[in-house]
């Protein structure tokens, strides 16, 4: 554990939990603060007033979202960003997936609650991307697992890549892809973040940003 | 922890298990190709739930390929991850069904006024010219920025040339032809990657792809314009 990588300095502090190894270096500490900040900032802030034009007509207003649906909404972002701070700073490759998983059912969950059935289908079509792609990110894992019997990412980072490595380098890319709604896939994000309720909305950029930042990295470890 | 680095598979497992393997992964290669493909004929939404299973099954394969305690360990939360996905993805189906429902209603009771547009020369005459030039400039430009200029002067024809009529199915293709367009952008950009020797190809593909996609960004107000009327 103590060479991970060059990449994102030396390791500031882990805890040793068996199994779950979080770690903390000074590249992923900067994205802990990031993610604390913005998910602080998220929970304080109130539900917008959005302004509505009908087209064609002369009908202008503002609506925002219900008390109890923005209740839920905040406590869906608390916990996004909870999957978030296990995402950057897990040591376990079986634990990002995990991570990266339940960062995909709690961005659905920011959604699940619009009154609006065009968001929805939007969701809907995320909904089926984040199951096809739990195929990709479990499998990079298991391949993984097969080829050089550790999960750990200290001991990934000294085992060389072989070709089979690489392979489940590129499912777990193509997985976190999926997940995070990052490329290809962000049409559907395009549609969702149309919906009322703009703060906590943010946090499906942030989820995308992390979750790219963090596959890259590991995508470099198991290098 | 010292690296494992003289033999990469460990000596715990048994030989039945690394003979299995490959035939595990290819029997789970073949499961996932038919449940994608069964997922691609599908059109039914509830249908798609079902049959989405079946690469989760393959997930399953893949994992439990492994053979040791450690998959053991592994399989459940996979199989928890997949059911609570499963359970958003449901509940958020049935929420869309009522609330399209509910959406039905509501359009029922708007009301309707008449509406005609100013009939005059200045209309008909400048705004095909200014639309043309600056597609035409667009196109010389290429590039996000001419995409903007060319979907900028295709907004002003649609716009105040034709203010009503322009059908539902209109929006819908420009939609479709901007996913190609994007489409082609991505592939451009993979080709100068994958193959550096193609760079003119490929450039002229990512260009010809981001100008078509940017233009055609005004299908968004077209989305827009749907919700409005409930189609």
């Amino acid at each position: 554990m103590s060479d991970i990588l060059n990449l994102s300095g030396s390791i500031i502090g882990r805890i040793l939990l068996a199994d779950i190894v979080p770690y903390l270096t000074p590249f992923s500490l900067a994205l802990v603060i990031t993610i604390l900040v913005f998910t602080v900032f998220l929970t304080l802030s109130t539900p917008e007033f959005r302004a509505m034009i009908q087209f064609k007509k002369d009908v202008v207003g503002t609506s925002t979202v219900e008390k109890k649906e923005a209740r839920f909404r905040r406590f869906m972002t608390i916990l996004c960003g909870v999957a978030l701070l296990g995402v950057v700073t897990t040591g376990d490759l079986f634990n990002f997936a995990l991570f990266v998983s339940l960062v995909g059912v709690t961005n659905l969950g920011i959604f699940a609650g619009v009154k609006d059935s065009h968001v929805l289908n939007a969701a809907f079509q995320y909904g089926l991307v984040i199951m096809i792609c739990s195929l990709p990110l479990f499998g990079g894992v298991a391949i993984t697992l097969a080829r050089t019997g550790t999960l750990s990412m200290g001991v990934l980072a000294v085992i060389p890549a072989d070709p089979l490595v690489n392979i489940s380098r590129a499912l777990l890319i193509i997985g976190a892809i999926g997940e995070g709604a990052l490329a290809p896939f962000f049409a559907t994000k395009v549609e969702m973040i149309r919906a009322k309720g703009a703060p906590y909305i943010n946090m499906m950029h942030l989820s995308s940003l992390m979750v790219f930042t963090r596959i890259i990295e590991i995508i470099f470890i198991m290098g | 922890m010292d690296p494992v680095t003289e033999t990469i598979v460990p000596e715990l497992v048994p030989q039945i298990f690394l003979n299995f393997y490959p035939i595990a992964i290819v029997v789970a290669i073949i499961v996932a190709v038919i449940g994608f493909s069964a997922l691609i004929l599908e059109k039914n939404d509830f249908q798609k739930i079902l049959v989405i299973q079946i690469p989760i099954l393959a997930m399953y394969f893949i994992v439990s390929a492994v053979g040791t305690d450690l998959a053991e360990a592994l399989i459940l939360p996979g199989i928890v991850v997949a059911l609570a996905e499963l359970l958003a993805v449901t509940e958020i189906l049935i929420f869309r069904e009522i609330t399209k429902k509910e959406q039905k209603k509501e359009a029922l009771e708007e009301f309707d006024f008449d509406f005609k547009p100013i009939n005059m020369e200045v209309l008909k005459t400048a705004i095909p010219i200014t639309c043309l030039v600056s597609v035409i400039y667009g196109a010389i430009l290429t590039g996000f920025t001419g995409g903007a200029v060319a979907g900028a002067g295709i907004l002003i024809y649609l716009f105040t040339g034709k203010i009503s009529g322009i059908p539902h199915s209109f929006w819908e293709e420009m939609t479709g032809i901007s996913g190609v367009a994007w489409c082609i952008w991505i592939i451009g950009f993979l080709l100068l990657f994958i193959t550096p020797q193609l760079w003119l190809l490929s450039l002229f593909m990512a260009g010809a792809g981001i100008i078509v996609k940017v233009a055609l960004k005004l299908g968004l107000l077209g989305i827009l314009g749907r919700e409005e009327y409930n189609v």
